[in-house]
């Protein structure tokens, strides 16, 4: 590999000492991964414990009631879990109302703004680029209040799940144009001419060539979308007026103190979140390996 | 079928301050094999897009058959376009490939399918229909982009040097094949290269185009034979060029004093005594002159260099400082052991004056 | 223009053109301006126009919940009549509206017109006399409204003609609520960079691992905490510094602390938990963009600088920290961003015990103040202060909004 004269040029290494500068890399990883994940099992194990306190240090037994509550011999609930707290029910269908909506709202927004900057080229083309990603670059608080008064004060829309649906489309449109754009640049305009050429309308244009070349990101705007809602906080915080989500609502209960319910909350979203990467993982390997084959 | 004629008239075509293809008449003959023939960036590739409805033209009216079509877009017009990378449409199969201009116009799917086949059968490509463009090799690829443009029963077929992407032998191959289904269809094929290699063997008349302007529009014999300018002259074929300044006419010639001598050529311009004046001779046209009086024009001339190719040998000399080039043919051993100073000669009707002018090597 | 219609045709060109419209305007630019219009006008607290306007909702409050009561007290009286019924009715709840706007604006000095609330009326009275009652009150009261209205909308009109803009907004805001600024922006910057200093190693070793199974764990190992709510990781480190919390039953069995006697340290009543917890719930928003660029560094290079002699230190220097630029600006951009704008984790770690974040002040303003004027104008201050950060850095690593959002 490498030449006499590099070698010469290095200090001198014998080859079968340690490298410290790998193993102090290493072990730094190896520190970073505990950080991150220390608390997290934290929580997660505290899910178990009948301690009505989250904690894992005082320890009463395991016990499954914070996910399925506890009824006594009489029927009476003795412990409040997951199934009994409604508005966590009501939150999570809140959350995926607004989810839904974010998606309808994002998708089409996202993709008329990359075609706008990826096609048309005008002058502007700088400025629009700017205006379309502010929101990104916008603190989400900003972005909540300034939508939730914009539309109580010209449209007397009092803050709720619409203007949370409103707030919050407005920033993951951006990302959806940015995954749209990226594949735009990729996309053979030839193609679309070619539709053309034979005789296609502009509708039949977009929909048999454009559409199918789009379809892989429209299906990964519509997860990212969903995802980048379902866990919004500080935007949605500031926009959502009386109503409550899911993530607001585990806010809200977090003020007044911990609730092992939470911790039940975080274990089901530990479990999902586990199980999506793994299969992403997955997926993506077996992708990378397919095209390394062909 | 029979193919449609295309007129352009006073077409041009500016980008902003660059004019693409300035005005220009230049009628296609209806079931013709047409070429544009000019190296890149001459504006042939903006007169196919303008045919074909890609591009409007700044000025002008293209007409196609008996309809004006300059107001119409691409979908609307009887032409199909096979591009440079083919562009078949990647995420469907070949049949679907084909038959997505029947698509396009209503046809029902079991139709399209059969016609889909029996446009496969005619380019030689059975059994292929369900499979994706991907998993074709170049040449069939090539096959469907043709079977795809048929589909639509154009009434003129325009190819953007299609022939481009592939190896030497399959190119030579896919000529005489585009040739037969052009003799066969009898659609009027517009071709657009910058091998001039294609333009003669496959078409019926070619236009040779340079920066913007048509140059000249003939047979392929006379685009070769009759050269109109020094620029179709030196871009078809390989011509010696002596510059110098006409100094007699007579009987249709000319004499021209050149640094290598006083040559008389056919005088096609018509060109006045003192006009500045190229000749040109083609290589294979140049002969020994030693012991053959009878050769009008003679010079002497110092062989530089001598390439065998098969055939023909090439012999590099320098006249007056000039390089000449000439073919010998390959019979006896004459030519191979060609050396020193010799004298080199050719006759006057196989030498051509023109007017003073831009040369393609510029 | 002619290059999407000449595709598209001039239907879906139009629907194209019109959706990014009404994006850049009614939700990107008129939200800001709307805020930016707020932040400029100030609106005088507790003056007269306020004043008014706040006694006439209260008399119409009030004749709201007369209403409600000589409804409950005609229904007593009809189950009187039809005999039995007990006399509790005039217990029932009056209508309480808690999200009604100027409901906590209430001061002392404020003359609540129509005091006794119904709950507190003499049970004793018969309902025949409490409805003549309460039906004199609000015949009086309405004869009230039609004055209190017009003197209200008099104030408001002779305000608005008054107020123009200015910056009061900005100079009204106390000498505490601008160190509260300065704090949090200082804060931000520190997570910032103590994020970029923890996350640099992480990204470059990730990026250089060469086995795909270890490059696909460690992504795992990235991935689960970044997509696990921000909400959830904050409560987890809420659990490990909470009074009875993980970090103080540590010290207890460590003899440290007795926790049985009361002892604790309040760990989360500091700012330097929330600046801890800020750190961890934000620093994956470093480490991806990093790792990106640094990904798409051909090895070679590294190779070719180390034979070449260079030392650690200026393969870093000279080759990687240059090449990651456009990563590094992004993920500062992106976790100043976050950490500045954060309602999350001050307003969830220790909640109302350590010294207040700006985040929390602009709440205060709009839920409990309700002064959306001055709210704006300290969103927007929020907003300048961000801008500037994005453009500073922008100007420094040399790197373009292209290269900043890709």
């Amino acid at each position: 590999m490498t030449t006499a004269t590099a070698d010469r040029l290095r200090p001198a290494r014998p080859r079968l000492t340690v490298d410290w500068s790998d193993v102090a890399l290493n072990v730094y990883i190896g520190v970073f991964f505990l950080y991150l994940f220390l608390p997290l099992l934290i929580m997660v194990l505290a899910a178990f414990n009948a301690n009505d306190t989250p904690s894992v240090t005082d320890w009463r037994g395991f016990t499954l009631d914070w996910f399925t509550g506890r009824t006594d011999a009489a029927g009476n609930l003795v412990v409040k879990g997951l199934p009994q707290e409604d508005r966590f029910i009501q939150g999570l269908g809140h959350s995926l109302a607004i989810a839904a909506g974010v998606i309808v709202i994002s998708i089409p927004l996202g993709l008329s703004g990359a075609l706008v900057l990826t096609r048309l080229e005008t002058r502007a083309t700088t400025l629009l680029y700017t205006l379309l990603v502010s929101p990104i670059l916008t603190p989400g608080i900003v972005l909540g209040v300034s939508t939730m008064i914009f539309w109580r004060d010209y449209f007397a829309l009092e803050a709720g799940l619409l203007t949370t649906m409103i707030a919050q489309g407005t920033f993951i449109a951006s990302y959806c144009m940015l995954m749209f754009m990226a594949r735009l640049q990729r996309q053979d305009r030839v193609l679309e001419e070619a539709a053309l050429d034979l005789g296609a309308s502009s509708f039949m244009v977009f929909r048999r060539i454009t559409l199918p070349f789009l379809m892989p990101t429209i299906a990964t705007s519509a997860v990212i979308a969903f995802l980048q809602s379902i866990e919004n906080y500080n935007t949605t915080f500031f926009a959502i007026g009386g109503s409550w989500t899911l993530v607001t609502e585990i806010g809200s209960r977090m003020r007044f103190g911990l609730s092992p319910v939470i911790n039940a909350i975080g274990v089901v979203f530990v479990v999902f979140t586990v199980t999506a990467a793994v299969i992403w993982t997955l997926a993506r390997r077996r992708e990378l390996a397919r095209k390394a084959a062909a | 079928m029979q193919g449609n004629e295309v007129a352009l008239q006073d077409v041009s075509m500016r980008f902003g301050d660059f004019v693409a293809v300035h005005p220009t008449d230049l009628t296609i003959r209806g079931g013709e094999f047409f070429s544009i023939l000019g190296p890149s960036g001459c504006g042939k590739t903006t007169i196919l897009r303008m045919i074909s409805g890609f591009l409007r033209p700044s000025t002008g009216r293209i007409r196609i058959g008996d309809g004006d079509v300059t107001d119409l877009g691409p979908n609307r017009r009887p032409t199909a376009l096979i591009f440079q990378n083919l562009a078949l449409f990647p995420l469907m199969t070949v049949w679907e490939n084909v038959a997505f201009g029947l698509e396009a116009r209503g046809v029902p799917k079991a139709e399209r399918r059969r016609r889909a086949e029996e446009l496969l059968e005619l380019v030689a490509l059975p059994g292929q229909a369900d499979k994706m463009p991907a998993a074709l090799s170049g040449g069939q690829r090539q096959r469907v982009a043709v079977a795809r443009a048929l589909a639509v029963e154009p009434a003129v077929l325009l190819l953007d040097e299609p022939l481009s992407a592939l190896d030497l032998k399959l190119r030579q191959h896919m000529r005489a094949e585009l040739k037969a289904i052009q003799r066969k269809t009898g659609i009027t094929f517009v071709y657009i290269t910058h091998d001039q290699g294609e333009a003669l063997t496959m078409s019926d008349r070619v236009a040779v185009m340079n920066q913007g302007r048509i140059e000249q529009v003939a047979a392929t014999e006379a685009i070769y034979n009759r050269p109109a300018t020094p620029f179709v002259a030196t871009f078809v074929g390989e011509h010696n060029v002596f510059r110098g300044r006409v100094v007699g006419v007579a009987n249709g010639h000319a004499r021209v004093e050149t640094p290598a001598g006083r040559f008389v050529g056919v005088n096609a311009d018509g060109l006045a005594e003192h006009d500045e004046a190229m000749l040109f001779v083609r290589p294979e046209r140049i002969a020994l002159a030693e012991g053959h009086p009878e050769i009008d024009n003679q010079l002497d001339a110092e062989v530089e260099r001598r390439d065998l190719e098969g055939p023909f040998v090439n012999v590099f000399l320098r006249a007056g400082g000039r390089p000449v080039v000439m073919h010998l043919t390959n019979v006896g051993d004459a030519a191979g052991r060609l050396d020193g100073r010799q004298r080199i000669g050719f006759a006057a009707e196989d030498a051509l004056v023109l007017r003073a002018g831009q040369l393609a090597s510029e | 223009m002619s290059n999407l219609t000449r595709t598209y045709g001039p239907f879906l060109t139009g629907l194209v053109l019109l959706l990014t419209g009404v994006w850049i305007i009614a939700l990107i630019i008129l939200p800001q301006v709307n805020l930016i219009d707020r932040a400029f006008v100030y609106v005088p607290r507790g003056g007269e126009a306020q004043q008014a306007a706040l006694e006439l909702e209260r008399a119409q409050q009030r004749i709201a919940t007369i209403d409600f009561d000589i409804r409950a007290t005609e229904k007593e009286i009809a189950q009187a009549a039809s005999g039995g019924g007990s006399a509790g009715a005039g217990g029932a709840p009056s209508p309480s509206n808690p999200f009604a706007p100027g409901a906590k604006i209430g001061s002392s000095n404020v003359v609540r017109p129509g005091m006794p609330t119904p709950g507190l009326a003499p049970p004793a009275a018969p309902p025949e006399q409490r409805l003549k009652t309460l039906e004199t009150e609000r015949a009086e009261l309405q004869g009230q409204l039609g004055g209190l209205k017009e003197r209200a909308d008099r104030l408001k009109a002779e305000q608005q003609a008054a107020t123009g803009y200015s910056l009061r907004n900005f100079t009204t805001m106390s000498g505490l609520h601008w160190r509260i600024f300065g704090m949090t922006l200082v804060y931000s910057f520190s997570v910032t960079v103590l994020c970029f200093l923890v996350c640099y190693p992480i990204a470059y070793a990730v990026a250089q691992t060469r086995s795909p199974e270890r490059v696909a764990l460690l992504m795992l190992g990235l991935v689960i905490p970044y997509a696990i709510n921000e909400l959830l990781r904050i409560f987890a480190w809420v659990m490990i510094l909470a009074n009875r919390g993980i970090l103080n039953q540590l010290l207890d069995t460590l003899g440290i602390l007795d926790l049985a006697q009361g002892e604790a340290v309040h760990w989360v009543a500091s700012n330097g938990a929330v600046f801890c917890v800020m750190i961890y719930a934000y620093i994956l928003f470093m480490v991806f963009p990093i790792y990106n660029t640094i990904e798409t560094l051909d090895r070679n290079q590294i190779e070719a600088a180390r034979d070449l002699g260079a030392s650690t230190w200026r393969i870093h220097w000279r080759v990687v920290l240059p090449h990651a630029k456009p990563g590094i600006a992004v993920g500062s951009i992106m976790t100043f961003m976050l950490s500045a704008g954060s309602i999350s984790v001050p307003g969830l770690v220790g909640p109302g015990l350590h010294p207040d974040w700006f985040s929390q002040i602009i709440y205060r303003n709009y839920f409990e103040a309700g002064n959306w004027n001055i709210g704006s104008a300290q969103a927007l201050l929020l907003l300048v202060a961000c801008t500037l950060f994005i453009l500073a850095v922008m100007s420094l690593f040399r790197v373009s909004v292209r290269e900043i959002a890709r």
